[in-house]
């Protein structure tokens, strides 16, 4: 795998973003990609803005002041100011390509219309915000796109997960892992996931030999049960720095977006594709 | 040994010393012979001082008494040797007492602006300080280790989580109570707003505006009730966050705690024994439970701030000097009492000072830049200060005097204690103080400061008075001759021949400006073994003789003659009019002295007198100008009293006489000339021209008795050396007061002329004496009907005041004549 881009999307200054941010920018600089910081404003704010009684309630300060369009837009750019020169000065002396956009729209279509073929979005998830995450997983798995939810910072093991079913095409898998293995500790842990399938003990073979040529090292595991509870008891064993999933196993997926706060890699279905057409 | 004057008329007077001296009586040789040794080599050298028994006495005492307020003052002259005799007292008391404390400032964390200062066992605060900063090293070490263990992480992970997830569950819950209302919860650039939702996308206006009035009104109804319920919420935040922050700290503390434990507690045990070491090492357990972050180092990568910017925090090492040990006083490698010499005690090098450092422009201190002063450092000991430094340094005295008048060492910045900062500074804590002062000072200074300071005597109550000079004799010459060969082999310098020796006690005995005294001038002396030991060397000599001594006395005096010489040449020259031959009246050779460069240097002057009918002032030339100085004039006014009193007795003194040093362009100070003004004067009254072959020196009384002066060789020679140049007529010669006689110690080049007629020395009691060499002819003295005989001096004076009588009686008008006779009848 090889991205052109990563594509971050910059909502606040929260420690989850700047979570997220320094992920984004360890894989840009890593893979040598572009970053692109993405602020969304959002159009269900403006809409809102619009609505006669519209107001605002300070956090944390509880003060209160009414609301218009103008006062909205303004207060967005405000904000988009304020995050592209912080997203400057985080930036600066490192060799990172980047740019930074502006895109009114409701937050997946804006991120969808942002990105492109070879792009990698990352986003930060809050604990709270499950549902959303799973929206936004689904949203880009109809994109195609891969997606990357990052949440607070965790100290963990320095590997990285790659769960996908027996029947994933080696050579993707394989190739993935070692692009991101680079940033995330050259160590890579393979999981057979719904290995009721037959083969997969041959498929981690591939996978095995396909890796020999490269610096990094690899371990393999077996994961027949991919229910939450196994998920979370795999994970809690193994704390990698993230775990990469192919989304054409819908419970699987489901099981691991709710284990947070793990880092999440989203593979879509077409960059994961079946080697024997299962 | 004397030869009596030459009499004249009826009146001869002889007394012993007085007339025409013979030249052993001009000098006093030391005989080598006595000496018994050759060169100083062969001579013990246990002596360092002597002359000084009063001294020795003072200074053991005040060594050796404790109580308050003995501190000691040891007076006398520069080089007398002061320094030394103290510091071989305060050497060998100190060698008997015990080494003192170590003494450390540490920081005080309950204030911070007021280090504390605590005392360690003589030779322990080294072994702190290191205990210490292996304590902090190990603490930069067991600290972060306890902070990155998974057990802190979790824990810290699960208070911030919960935090987080109180905040998000509040706000969740109120948006899930509000979406049962058909309204969502928004989050804005800087909070939260309430929004009707259709579907899933926020109502748009057009919609909004489009429904009943009703459900508008029930919706911004909604809307403020659940505004109002955020505000609770948020409320509740700040509550939260406290609490939080609370358990973070508590857990910090624990964790630190279960780090740090066993680490003081071995510490502690340490140093069980130090009941205040115990204490300050429980305080820094305290302190390191609150400072825990100050061991952390920032991790790369740390999201510490806004999009991941790591918040500057202060430098950990500076941070961390808080734990630091000032080891302000080490005694670790003393062996006793602690005996400081401070060459330079301004108030800061007394008591200490606080160092600043600059830090972006801003001058910032702390306690590990205090400094120690010598108070600090002889602490438990003796302290040796020259008191004139001492007083010219600003606040210097008045700090010394608070210290030992309080019995401790406040630190304080000079700026400080003059008002002229205001910023806060350090406020050590005082270190107790007990220590014995000797100020070394200039005898003027100790009675100044006796006179008028009320505490000196309070807090110098041992006055070590010095001798400038001894007594000389046989006994004193073997003891002074140990002297030279003890600061011959001290300073390692060649041996000195006795006969050397013999020339070095000759010159102590004219530097003490008497034959019969010793000078126990230290320095002075060890310049001359010093200079004679290199002439010794220019010659090739083995051993320093008494022509190298000669020599280095000579080539000093010559280094710094050029005035004295160009004087003289000036009277070569004629452009100074100094006669030394012929007579003159109202007119004799006065001889005055100059200081340069720590010589004496006698120089000739002229002196002249001129009378007139006047009303009996005599009037000071040098005075009237303002040239005179007060010694001289008093001088000038007791010449009036001795003409009234030995010739005009009973008659008004109808003079007017001028007096003058002619050609002088300086001050003159000094009484010493004043029997050669009386002489010019009465050579005036009398007419009689008076010898200016001789040199007159000495002060007279009332009475017309000649007393002594000071610098009586440098004067005598001055006048010889003038003479000889011009060549000795054999007439030549100095009236000097027999008193002075004891005093005489001159070159060898003056008394070979004497002994060959070329040169004479007088001597004189009375200034009738002087009178008759100066004249030559008999002064006279009053018969029984108390007149002088006739053709004498003092008669032809007084002829001579009768006339200006009557005169001054001719001349006073019959009004000014009345009263006098009326005055005259009722006596």
């Amino acid at each position: 795998m090889s991205f052109r881009r990563v594509v971050i999307a910059l909502e606040d200054t929260s420690s989850s973003t700047a979570a997220a941010l320094a992920t984004a920018i360890g894989l840009a600089r890593t893979m040598e990609a572009e970053l692109v910081g993405l602020f969304i404003e959002d159009s269900d704010l403006i809409e809102f803005a619009a609505l006669p009684f519209a107001g605002e309630i300070g956090f944390p300060s509880a003060a209160r002041r009414a609301l218009d369009v103008e006062a909205m837009e303004r207060s967005l750019r405000a904000q988009a100011r304020r995050i592209r020169r912080e997203l400057g000065e985080r930036l600066a002396g490192q060799p990172v390509k980047w740019t930074f956009e502006v895109v009114r729209g409701r937050t997946v279509a804006a991120l969808a219309s942002a990105v492109a073929e070879r792009d990698l979005v990352v986003i930060s998830v809050r604990r709270s915000a499950l549902r959303a995450r799973a929206e936004i997983a689904r949203a880009f798995e109809t994109l195609c796109v891969p997606l990357l939810m990052v949440g607070e910072s965790h100290q963990r093991n320095s590997m990285m997960a790659v769960i996908a079913p027996p029947h994933a095409a080696v050579s993707d898998i394989a190739d993935d892992a070692v692009a991101l293995a680079r940033y995330y500790g050259r160590s890579v842990l393979f999981v057979a996931a719904d290995a009721e399938r037959p083969h997969w003990a041959a498929w981690l073979q591939d996978i095995a030999e396909r890796l020999a040529a490269s610096d990094i090292s690899s371990r393999f595991r077996v994961l027949a049960d991919t229910t939450r509870g196994a998920v979370d008891r795999m994970l809690a064993e193994e704390r990698p720095r993230l775990v990469v999933a192919l989304a054409h196993l819908p419970q699987l997926r489901n099981a691991l977006l709710d284990a947070l706060p793990y880092p999440l890699l989203v593979l879509p279905q077409d960059a994961a594709r079946a080697q024997d057409g299962g | 040994m004397w030869e009596a004057i030459v009499a004249y008329g009826e009146s001869i007077r002889v007394a012993p010393l007085v007339g025409r001296l013979s030249p052993d009586r001009l000098t006093r040789r030391c005989a080598a012979s006595a000496l018994m040794f050759d060169t100083t080599g062969q001579a013990g050298d246990d002596v360092e001082i002597i002359g000084q028994q009063r001294a020795t006495d003072a200074i053991g005492f005040g060594v050796a008494i404790a109580e308050e307020g003995y501190n000691l003052f040891a007076m006398g002259s520069e080089g007398i040797g002061r320094r030394t005799l103290a510091r071989r007292f305060l050497d060998q008391a100190a060698a008997s007492r015990r080494v003192p404390s170590d003494w450390c400032y540490l920081f005080n964390f309950h204030v911070p602006h007021r280090p504390r200062a605590i005392a360690l066992a003589a030779g322990r605060g080294v072994a702190f300080k290191r205990d210490m900063m292996r304590l902090v090293d190990d603490l930069r070490i067991g600290i972060p280790a306890a902070f990155e263990a998974d057990e802190y992480r979790t824990r810290r992970q699960e208070i911030e989580s919960e935090l987080s997830e109180r905040q998000e569950h509040a706000m969740h819950t109120l948006g899930e109570r509000a979406k049962q209302q058909n309204i969502g919860l928004l989050r804005t650039p800087a909070g939260f707003a309430f929004a009707p939702f259709a579907g899933d996308e926020v109502m748009s206006p057009d919609k909004f505006n489009a429904l009943p009035d009703d459900e508008k009104k029930r919706i911004e109804q909604a809307v403020a009730v659940l505004q109002g319920e955020v505000d609770l919420v948020i409320e509740q935040v700040p509550k939260w966050r406290r609490e939080a922050q609370h358990k973070l700290r508590e857990l910090d503390r624990q964790v630190t705690r279960g780090a740090i434990a066993s680490l003081i507690d071995e510490m502690k045990s340490a140093y069980q024994a130090m009941p205040a070491i115990v204490h300050y090492l429980g305080e820094v357990q305290e302190d390191v439970l609150d400072h825990a972050h100050l061991f952390l180092q920032p991790k790369e990568g740390e999201p510490a701030g806004a999009l991941g910017f790591v918040v500057a925090r202060p430098d950990a090492a500076d941070a961390l000097r808080r734990y630091e040990v000032n080891l302000l006083i080490d005694h670790c490698a003393s062996t006793s009492a602690p005996v400081v010499y401070e060459d330079h005690p301004t108030h800061d090098n007394l008591i200490g000072r606080i160092d600043h450092l600059s830090h972006l422009g801003a001058l910032t201190t702390d306690f590990t830049l205090i400094k120690a002063g010598a108070l600090h450092r002889a602490n438990g000991g003796y302290l040796i200060l020259d008191a004139l430094k001492l007083l010219t340094q600003p606040l210097a005295w008045d700090a010394l005097k608070r210290a030992l008048r309080s019995r401790e060492v406040q630190t304080e910045p000079l700026a400080q204690a003059l008002g002229l900062i205001s910023t806060q500074s350090l406020e050590p804590e005082p270190i107790p103080l007990d220590v014995k002062i000797v100020l070394i000072g200039q005898r003027d200074l100790y009675y100044l400061l006796h006179a008028w300071d009320p505490e000196f005597g309070k807090l110098f109550k041992v006055a070590v008075d010095f001798e400038d000079d001894m007594e000389r004799s046989a006994e004193s010459e073997l003891h002074y001759a140990r002297l030279v060969a003890a600061m011959a082999h001290k300073n390692g310098l060649r041996p000195f021949e006795r006969t050397a020796v013999a020339r070095v006690i000759e010159q102590a005995s004219r530097t003490a400006g008497s034959a019969e005294r010793l000078s126990v001038e230290m320095s002075q002396l060890l310049q001359l073994l010093v200079e004679s030991n290199y002439w010794a060397g220019a010659r090739n000599h083995l051993a320093v003789t008494s022509d190298d001594v000669q020599h280095a006395l000579d080539a000093r005096l010559h280094r710094l003659d050029r005035v004295p010489v160009h004087v003289r040449d000036e009277m070569l020259h004629g452009r100074l009019l100094v006669a030394t031959e012929g007579d003159r009246v109202g007119q004799v050779n006065g001889l005055s002295v100059a200081e340069l460069g720590g010589e004496l240097f006698g120089i000739p002057v002229r002196i002249t007198a001129r009378v007139r009918l006047g009303s009996g002032s005599l009037v000071d030339i040098e005075r009237e100008s303002q040239l005179g100085g007060r010694i001289h004039s008093k001088g000038v006014l007791i010449l009036a009293g001795y003409l009234a009193a030995h010739y005009a007795p009973k008659k008004p003194l109808s003079l007017s006489a001028t007096l003058v040093f002619e050609q002088t362009y300086g001050t003159i100070e000094g009484d010493s000339a004043s029997s050669a003004e009386l002489y010019a004067l009465l050579s005036a009254l009398a007419d009689v021209p008076l010898s200016n072959s001789i040199a007159i020196t000495g002060s007279v009384n009332q009475h017309g008795d000649v007393q002594a002066v000071g610098a009586v060789n440098e004067k005598i020679e001055g006048y010889f050396d003038l003479c000889k140049q011009r060549g000795l007529t054999g007439d030549q010669g100095v009236i000097v007061p027999s008193a002075n006689v004891s005093q005489l110690m001159l070159r060898d080049d003056v008394i070979e002329a004497v002994a060959a007629g070329r040169f004479s020395v007088y001597a004189v009691q009375t200034i009738d004496q002087g009178l008759e060499i100066l004249a030559a002819m008999a002064s006279g003295t009053r018969n029984e009907l108390g007149r002088f005989a006739a053709g004498t001096l003092n008669a032809r004076i007084e002829e001579r005041l009768d006339e200006f009588a009557e005169r001054a009686r001719a001349f006073a008008t019959p009004r000014e004549r009345r009263p006098q006779r009326h005055d005259a009848g009722r006596k």
